[in-house]
This record gives C-alpha cells, sequence and structure tokens, in this order.
C-alpha cells in the first residue's frame, strides 16, 4: 500500500527544504560601508537643510524681535541728544 | 545601527538573493533596503515583531521593482477565480515530496522573482496567507492564486530535472 502524503507533510517537506537551501555567495563586504556612507549623506544634507529652513528662520526671528525689543525699550545710546534726527 | 545592520544584513541580503539570483542586484537591492529601516526606524511601532516588519520593507521593496521591470501587479491576479484551500493546492503538487534542496537551486532559475519571492515568504518564512497578503498589501485569492502557480511551476521543473537525470 503506497503512502499518500497529506497536506501538512508536503508543506512541511518544503519548508524543510526551503530553509536548508542558501544561497552559495558571501554578503558583499563593501555593503556595509556603502549603507552607513549613504546615511552619513543622508544626515548631513538633511542639517544642511534644517539649517536653512528651521534654524535660518529661528535666528530671523531672533534678530527681528531684537529689533523690536529695541524699538520699544530704547537703551541710552540710542537718545542721545547729538543724535537724535529730531 | 550598526547592531541592528549586523543582525539583518544576512537575512536582508540572502532574501534579496533568493528573489533576484543577481549577487550586484541583491546588493543594490539590500542597501536601499537599508536606508528604509533606518530612516523609517521611528515608524516602528513597536506593537509588531521587528523581524517580521524588516522583512515585510524587504518584500514591498523587492516586489516594487518587479513591478517597475514587468509591470506586473498583483491585483491583476485578484480578478481569477477564488481558489480553494490552500492545503488542498499544496495537496495537488505530490511529487514535490521528492524536491531536495540541492535541486532546489535549478528549479528556482526558472521561476520569475515574484513567484520565487512567494514560495520564499511562504515556505523559507513561514509566513500564512493571511500574512503575505498584509505584507505584500494584496488580497489572499491572489496569493493563494499566485502561490499555486508558483508551486505548479517548480514541480513542473523538478519533474523535467529528474526526467533528465
Amino acid at each position: 500500500m503506497s503512502h499518500q502524503p497529506e497536506k501538512a507533510d508536503i508543506r512541511k517537506h518544503l519548508e524543510k527544504q526551503f530553509r536548508e537551501y542558501l544561497p552559495k555567495e558571501n554578503v558583499p563586504e563593501s555593503l556595509k560601508d556603502e549603507v552607513f556612507q549613504s546615511l552619513d549623506r543622508i544626515r548631513f544634507a538633511a542639517e544642511l537643510m534644517d539649517l536653512f529652513t528651521g534654524k535660518f528662520t529661528a535666528s530671523e526671528l531672533e534678530f527681528l524681535n531684537l529689533i523690536s525689543e529695541q524699538r520699544e525699550y530704547p537703551t541710552a545710546s540710542d537718545t542721545e541728544p547729538g543724535l537724535d534726527p529730531h | 545601527m550598526e547592531v541592528l545592520y549586523d543582525r539583518y544584513e544576512r537575512k536582508v541580503f540572502y532574501k534579496c538573493l533568493g528573489i533576484t539570483r543577481n549577487s550586484e542586484i541583491s546588493k543594490d537591492y539590500a542597501h536601499d533596503i537599508f536606508i528604509k529601516i533606518f530612516t523609517k526606524l521611528q515608524q516602528f511601532k513597536g506593537t509588531s515583531n521587528f523581524s517580521l516588519w524588516v522583512h515585510s520593507i524587504t518584500y514591498n521593496y523587492c516586489m516594487d521593482q518587479i513591478k517597475k521591470k514587468k509591470k506586473l501587479t498583483f491585483s491583476e491576479l485578484s480578478n481569477s477565480h477564488e481558489p480553494r484551500d490552500i492545503g488542498d493546492i499544496e495537496n495537488e503538487n505530490r511529487e514535490l515530496m521528492e524536491l531536495r534542496h540541492e535541486s532546489l537551486d535549478a528549479c528556482m532559475a526558472e521561476l520569475s522573482q515574484s513567484e520565487r519571492m512567494i514560495l520564499v515568504m511562504r515556505y523559507q518564512d513561514n509566513l500564512s496567507v493571511t500574512q503575505i497578503a498584509e505584507t505584500l498589501e494584496v488580497g489572499e485569492s491572489a496569493v493563494k492564486m499566485r502561490l499555486k502557480r508558483s508551486r505548479d511551476k517548480l514541480a513542473q521543473r523538478l519533474q523535467e530535472i529528474t526526467s533528465i537525470s
């Protein structure tokens, strides 16, 4: 009497064969360096963008605040009689 | 990051190699996949298995590349008729009991990238039909149909190899 494989038998057999099936090639040694070099470039680009968008805007705002504060509360040098245009 | 890379380097690269069967292409794929993993790391919610998340990014990337190259979409398959229970389908290819891992390489060579990918997902990573469908964002019936076709082709190739030898 021939043994008929059951559903689970075939699946288990295939799972076993696929687990043991490993490619012959090794992972290229340069892959790791290339990945981390690319990540460094991405980080650098992101920092550069942040510098021109986030940080630049922040410094502009800070500068404008400083000017408006000076207008509201003028210092002694701003109100010197000789320098008064009026 | 380096620890993560070292842990998944072989898994990602060999997964790509199993699908593409080309070392250079696999290297390029693995490079892009790791960049995706590291840039999306903050999006990992921690609710699911990290390994599964890495596999999901790997398979989705490979799938996108296959689609780009062959303009093949799994959605085309969803219009096909609903296959029967996956267990019945698996039982159809009894000749696959003769398959040995030594001959698997030759058999897989004749399959397309998407066929190799779905077999690797099912039998190497032991993903269920539902998990494959979720990973590839397609319907379960499409996965079943593709699995059936891939298995049929694998069995056919195995018979050819056996008859030659």
